[in-house]
């Protein structure tokens, strides 16, 4: 199988891999750049543990292909905070209030709901409706909700 | 006095610390199992029974032999032989049943018969497509009521092994005769007699769904053998019975086989046991090189299940409306192996009998093998299944009778220290007044104008259970020359909190600012042993050993100062990280370095937790009750639970936050099994085996409003009068939601989950039965 080349953003900075045509997002970014923040669980685009940002928008990446972040700016977990360490809003809200139990699913969560508050969606109906797509076995959801919203008033505060 | 609010010391013991790994985990730092790469590392898929059950009659690898990258395929036939080596290939916790990989026979679709080692997993996975499986089939029992009939199939025809190492089956086993393996009774009385001389009968069935825990991350093991033993980084919840089985199955000694235990991405009891690991090992050894063994989910669905099950309950009342006979017989579907089968019965027997004081009382709770995947443990083994049957028959009865579902339950509930079941630990709770707290939770209502086809209800149940299993835990706490703490504890951080919960427990004992406390990671080559992590026993024993260990290290500072400074051991006190006497103070790490005479070393404390200690089970008694309302869609069928009420015994919670969160997570968990999940087999075969076709509950199906309340009495065994928790929420779920769906609607359902279909079908029997009746 022929090896494409590809040139991305990768958490700000500039990438250029050769893939294969059949490589999956997921196994690029995990075993290529070490980046395990992105989990994989159901191989489905059902549970959103492999969630990443392309182009700002949240794919899965255990079932995107590779090839497809040619010219796309890719956000992951790692590259969310700050440089220095310190927490994005939507990171520190988490922890606050408890929004996470085993950390499997966290990633893929703070990433969507990133999008969505980078979307400008701010209210809690429209983000628990953004978020269906992300399963929790632990928390109950509850506590996640109270982080989500959270931040996106803090986020939302922070613009006007 | 059944709750308090402000923490009755001041200190990080009852604080709302938000967890020590909540850094690592929201930046994606925290290292996983399956984050585990090792120089040389190859990969491993596994060949897979085609059939329920049959004779194996060939294995053909030729075509995976042939593709690049496969270094290896592994049968059972190369297990005994060199380089693997086993001394034996079965294993389980309770009957060595389970085979490493199937040996002659199959005895459930989608069982491991091969594996391959490739150097990529895309490889190994598609090169173990290519394997041919010839099975002879055998006739196969693959439902529970098939496999009970006269005359069924066997799924197994010779006894096993007993391996009672921790879980000693609390009867014997049989096998061969049929596929009953275990019969477990408890009973008081004489409920037969008291039967026939009731004023009123009652009886009914009721049938709970095998259920997938979906912990989200796959298994995965990744195993590394060299001449100095065996290392194993694995998603386990009991690394210290992994470490066991891999030293017996290779016959090496216990100390020099290491199992590491990364985060754990959930576990809900199907990472309890030895599942993939030796299988990993054994490749290993194969090949010569480590090897990763990561499962897809199908796959992970085969491993472990909550056991399906059927209850029949027969009762009868006295003519003031008292129960006075009470008769559950419960019959578990535990698939081809054993795992813990045994224990899940018996534990099964007691949640259906609750905390409940029945003047006569008989609970017969039956272990059934049939040819579908395992069933192991789940969050509260039996609970909800037999709890679902006993809270909606309390429910049926009290419905009948015209009393309040709350009037009833606190009629029956058993009295603090009542020994309301013969030989076991009496009521060590306060049933009563745990019912009125939860009757006090507000909740205004639906708010929501109704509909003509949305009808409203409420429901209550209680789930009383026995936990705490084999209380045997150690801990080492390490003081530091700058008064530092390192904690190692064998209880595994599954993400229920753990690792923040023993810091708080010895940085409360000692005096020591919580930040300055480090919890190591769950390594049996360097930790101490712990039993298991489940049955909701961390904190309590744990905790324990965590206290005692911290403990051992003031009473050690505490001579010392009182010797330095001429005055009585009383006179000596530690707090803030301070000692302090009547004229001098030091720094608690200033007593390291005096003993030493440099500014090094450590004082080790050792704590310990034994069974001897409990002489009578269980440790504690897991007190959850709850109320739900839901609505329901009576065009659809569809049931939305709207608000949660609940109340969960702790004792004391050391961490209210993480406490909360474990209680949510239980309710939510609960509700999955209530209203969506049900693992479906047909011929033997799962058919909806991922996460397209098996529902769990997603953000918008949660309940609007949820409550739980904290009742800290302070009267468990723990440190600080705490009690475990963490399992008892998910048990009243199904009655609570079932009874408020009968509210609602007057439908009894009594098979669960209440999906839309089985609401609409039994809401329209109903009503045609109603119309009938009136014509």
């Amino acid at each position: 199988m022929k090896d494409l080349a590809i040139e991305f953003t990768l958490n700000g900075r500039p990438e250029a891999i050769e893939v294969r045509a059949n490589s999956l997002m997921l196994d690029v970014i995990r075993d290529r750049f070490g980046l395990t923040g992105a989990k994989r669980s159901c191989d489905a685009q059902v549970c959103g543990a492999c969630t990443i940002l392309k182009d700002g928008l949240p794919v899965s990446a255990c079932t995107t292909l590779a090839v497809e972040m040619d010219d796309a700016e890719i956000l992951t977990i790692e590259g969310l905070a700050a440089t220095d360490g310190d927490l994005h809003p939507l990171q520190r809200s988490f922890v606050e209030t408890g929004g996470l139990q085993c950390g499997f699913c966290t990633p893929g969560f703070i990433l969507t709901a990133h999008a969505l508050i980078e979307k400008g969606v701010t209210s809690e109906a429209g983000l628990v409706e953004g978020l269906e797509g992300n399963i929790c076995r632990c928390t109950g959801y509850r506590k996640i909700i109270e982080a989500v919203t959270a931040a996106a008033g803090e986020i939302a505060g922070q613009r006007d | 006095m059944i709750t308090k609010n402000s923490p009755s010391r001041p200190g990080p013991v009852g604080a709302r610390i938000p967890r020590i790994d909540s850094y690592d985990k929201v930046t994606g730092r925290a290292g996983f199992a399956g984050d585990i790469r090792l120089p040389g590392m190859l990969h491993a898929a596994l060949v897979k029974s085609p059939l329920p059950k049959g004779r194996i009659r060939s294995i053909d690898a030729s075509e995976a032999l042939q593709m690049p990258g496969v270094m290896a395929v592994i049968t059972a036939e190369d297990l005994r032989s060199s380089p693997i080596e086993c001394a034996d290939i079965r294993y389980g916790v309770v009957v060595r049943d389970r085979p490493i990989l199937a040996e002659g026979r199959v005895t459930f679709h989608g069982e491991p018969v091969a594996a391959v080692v490739a150097v990529d997993r895309a490889t190994a996975r598609t090169a173990a497509l290519t394997v041919i499986v010839d099975v002879e089939e055998e006739p196969a029992v693959t439902d529970l009521d098939s496999a009970l009939e006269t005359g069924a199939p066997l799924v197994h025809e010779e006894p096993f092994e007993v391996e009672d190492a921790v879980y000693k089956s609390p009867l014997p086993l049989q096998f061969g005769e049929s596929n009953v393996t275990l019969t477990y009774v408890t009973q008081s009385g004489d409920v037969e007699a008291a039967l026939e001389g009731s004023a009123k009968r009652y009886e009914a069935s009721y049938r709970f769904p095998a259920i997938y825990q979906y912990a989200m991350e796959p298994f995965c093991s990744v195993a590394q053998v060299d001449k100095v033993g065996i290392t194993v980084w694995s998603s386990a919840q009991h690394p210290s019975q992994v470490t066991r089985d891999l030293a017996r199955l290779f016959d090496v000694p216990l100390a020099n086989v290491r199992v590491v235990v990364p985060y754990v991405g959930g576990g809900f009891g199907s990472k309890s046991f030895t599942h993939i690991e030796p299988l990993t090992v054994a490749l290993a050894k194969a090949v010569g090189r480590p090897v990763r063994l990561e499962l897809d989910i199908s796959e992970s669905m085969t491993m472990s299940r909550r056991h399906n099950a059927h209850a029949r309950v027969r009762s009868g009342v006295d003519e003031h409306g008292q129960i006075i006979a009470f008769d559950i017989d419960l019959a578990y579907d535990g698939g081809a192996y054993t795992l813990l089968g045994p224990y899940v019965v018996a534990k099964g027997a007691f949640r259906g009998l609750g905390g409940y004081q029945f003047p006569n009382y008989r609970a017969t709770s039956k272990l059934v093998f049939t040819n579908t995947s395992p069933a192991g443990s789940m969050r509260s083994v039996g609970g909800p299944q037999a709890a679902f049957a006993l809270e909606s028959h309390l429910d049926e009865i009290a419905r009948d009778l015209g009393v309040d579902p709350f009037d009833f339950r606190r009629r029956h509930v058993a009295a603090r220290g009542a020994e309301f079941r013969a030989g076991f630990t009496p009521m060590d709770a306060d049933l009563h007044d745990d019912l009125k707290m939860l009757e006090a939770i507000p909740w205004d209502g639906d708010q929501r104008d109704p509909d003509e086809h949305t009808l409203h209800g409420t429901g209550v149940a209680m789930g009383i259970a026995d936990p705490g299993a084999s209380p045997v835990s150690s801990a080492v706490v390490r003081l530091n020359a700058d008064g530092s703490l390192t904690v190692s504890v064998g209880s595994t951080e599954i993400g229920q909190g753990v690792r923040t919960v023993v810091s708080q427990i010895a940085a409360q004992t000692l005096g020591v600012p919580f930040e300055h406390v480090a919890v190591t990671y769950t390594d049996t080559g360097y930790g101490p042993y712990d039993a298991s992590t489940g049955a909701s026993r961390s904190t309590t024993m744990s905790g324990l050993a965590v206290q005692r260990a911290a403990n051992a290290i003031r009473d050690r500072v505490v001579g010392m100062a009182a010797e330095a400074w001429g005055c009585s051991e009383d006179a000596v006190e530690v707090s803030d990280g301070v000692v302090r006497g009547p004229a001098a103070s030091e720094p608690l790490g200033f007593f390291v370095g005096e003993h030493f005479g440099q500014r090094g070393g450590n004082f080790i404390g050792v704590g310990e937790v034994t069974a001897h200690e409990f002489p009578t089970t269980p440790a504690f008694w897991e007190v959850a009750a709850a109320v739900a309302d839901v609505s329901v869609d009576t065009e659809t069928g569809e049931v939305r639970v709207e608000a949660y009420r609940s109340i969960t015994d702790v004792g004391r919670a050391v961490n209210p936050l993480l406490m909360e969160g474990q209680e949510e997570g239980a309710v939510v968990q609960g509700i999955g099994h209530t209203l969506f999940e049900a693992l479906e087999w047909e011929d033997g075969m799962l058919m909806n085996d991922s996460m397209l076709e098996y529902r769990v509950p997603r953000i918008g199906d949660i309940p609007a409003y949820m409550h739980g309340a904290l009742a800290e009495a302070e009267d468990g065994p723990g440190p600080f009068g705490l009690k475990g928790a963490g399992e008892g929420g998910v048990i009243p779920v199904g009655g609570a939601v079932a009874n408020a769906v009968f509210d609602a609607t007057g439908a009894r359902i009594r098979e669960l989950p209440l999906t839309p279909e089985r609401v609409w079908r039994a809401i329209r029997e109903m009503r045609a039965g109603g119309e009938e009746e009136s014509s």
